[in-house]
């Protein structure tokens, strides 16, 4: 917290007394003369790294000695070099295969780049920001703690499982720092195991927040009173604890299913979400969902479960929507439909890989981020 | 993301949606919808013949009116859905209290009713 920056000094008058204030230096003022150029490195839409430029020039190329290194097939080993001249950015092309373009138009000798303006190499656009050393200061602060929230939602995921007659594997990426997709998966007795996935509305810190906090409420079995075993049981509950106006207007989707060894039958509600797809050799694809409101807009509702028979060999899929909800290169919004043809059944060789499933629909995405958080789970059975 | 409202007969409320109900569409639109309908308890139908995208914070938004109006004896009834925000409605399992139209006649029915 910085010291008040007003001064105040009383004058005596007479009978009256004014008091003059002063403002003596103000945060914009300072921060108006610490301002800075800065070279900003973006990848698609997204900032990558931020470069002071001082009057020592910062060499560019995929070379690793150079100053800012930019791994690109259509970047030259040394490409440019940025330095600051006097208070003005000078860009300049050190005979590169091809090119750097301002403006669309090649540059051909040393060139200012104003704040703002960007210049292009190869896949990658490098961006004059003018900015006080302290805005960028917080900033950094900001995505570290950013950063740590997210390896701390992370820890919470349950590692991968390779062996055993029960396999799972899992991919997520936020759409964000962080986002509001959770899933946790384990044994509830030596006969049953549970697996579930959440998608909070929204993404970001608040989706966050509260994915965490339903996490925790199942990682910890802390439900009183409800058989875990029991899927619509354990809907029911969320649904009572979760209530959109107890907190902030936040709902979510669930899928919860329990496995029972013994029967080799899978048990499992849904709330607002779509279903999982257990895939089994030799028989068609079937889909795992029972019909229920997302958690927490409608009080007192009641969730059904449903049955599904796990035959040996079968995966089960279970992922949020921003697996589907993708956005083609041409602009078209791909659906489930979509979706489900890139999933593998056993046959497939590639059944139970996660990080494949992610490459496949980032494949048919349109370049950068994709528009939601990624989560999917394979379940392998024996 | 465009909106029009229009007064109807008896009462009902017209609203016709074009764009993306994603999260820029939904902040363009929620403080004016909401004012438009909700302070009056309005029997509301919303065409989403235009709207090619609903996302989590669109559902949101439609399920905060819906109940708002629904505690004033009003109600909110969506018609037209296109293919992928019909399955996204469907998913979401709503009907109870959102319920969904597939056209303008029936949507108004259902708000006289």
């Amino acid at each position: 917290m910085a010291a008040p920056n007003l001064r105040q000094r009383a004058v005596d008058q007479g009978s009256h007394t004014i008091v003059a204030k002063h403002t003596t230096v103000t945060d914009a003022a300072a921060l108006r003369e610490d301002l800075r150029s800065y070279l900003v490195v973006f990848e698609g839409p997204e900032p990558v790294a931020r470069h002071l430029v001082t009057a020592e020039p910062l060499t560019v190329g995929r070379d690793p000695a150079r100053s800012i290194v930019i791994l690109d097939g259509k970047v030259s080993r040394l490409h440019l070099q940025v330095a600051l001249l006097g208070n003005e950015v000078v860009v300049e092309d050190l005979g590169s295969s091809n090119g750097t373009f301002m403006d669309g138009h090649r540059l051909s000798g040393p060139t200012v780049l104003p704040p703002n303006h960007w210049v292009q190499l190869g896949h990658h656009l490098l961006k004059h920001e003018r900015r006080s050393q302290r805005e960028v200061e917080r900033e950094t602060e900001l995505k570290r703690d950013l950063e740590k929230a997210r390896h701390y939602v992370e820890s919470l995921l349950p590692p991968p499982v390779r062996t055993g007659d029960v396999r799972v594997d899992w991919f997520h990426r936020p759409s964000a720092a962080l986002g509001g997709d959770a899933f946790s998966y384990g044994p509830l007795d030596d006969d049953h195991l549970v697996a579930c996935l959440v998608d909070v509305s929204g993404h970001g810190v608040e989706a966050a927040m509260h994915s965490v906090s339903v996490l925790n409420v199942l990682r910890q079995r802390a439900l009183p009173g409800v058989d875990l075993r029991e899927p619509a049981q354990v809907l029911d509950a969320l649904n009572a604890m979760f209530l959109m106006e107890e907190h902030g207007g936040l709902f979510f989707t669930v899928w919860y299913g329990v496995y029972c060894r013994s029967r080799r039958r899978i048990r499992y509600a849904t709330a607002g979400h779509h279903p999982g797809f257990l895939f089994a050799p030799g028989h068609p694809r079937e889909p795992l969902r029972t019909r229920g409101p997302i958690i927490g807009a409608i009080p007192g509702q009641r969730y059904v479960a449903g049955e599904a028979t796990v035959h040996p060999g079968s995966v089960l899929y279970l992922f949020s929507d921003g697996a589907f909800e993708v956005t083609s290169p041409e602009g078209r919004q791909l659906g489930l439909d979509d979706f489900l043809l890139l999933l593998g059944g056993p046959e497939s060789g590639t059944c139970g890989e996660a990080e494949h499933i992610y490459k496949a629909v980032k494949g048919h995405a349109r370049q950068g981020p994709l528009d939601d958080d990624f989560s999917v789970l394979a379940v392998s059975f024996d | 993301m465009k909106m029009e409202i229009t007064e109807e007969e008896e009462g009902v409320v017209k609203v016709g949606l074009v764009g993306r109900l994603d999260s820029p569409g939904v902040d363009a639109i929620e403080t004016r919808l909401t004012g438009a309908v909700c302070p009056r308890g309005a029997r509301t139908v919303v065409d989403l013949s235009g709207v090619e995208f609903i996302g989590s914070l669109g559902l949101r938004m439609f399920i905060t009116i819906a109940r708002t109006l629904s505690r004033r004896k009003g109600k909110l009834i969506l018609y037209a859905p296109q293919a992928f925000v019909a399955q996204v409605l469907e998913t979401a399992s709503l009907g109870d209290i959102i319920p969904v139209q597939p056209d303008a006649a029936s949507a108004l029915a259902a708000a006289r009713a």
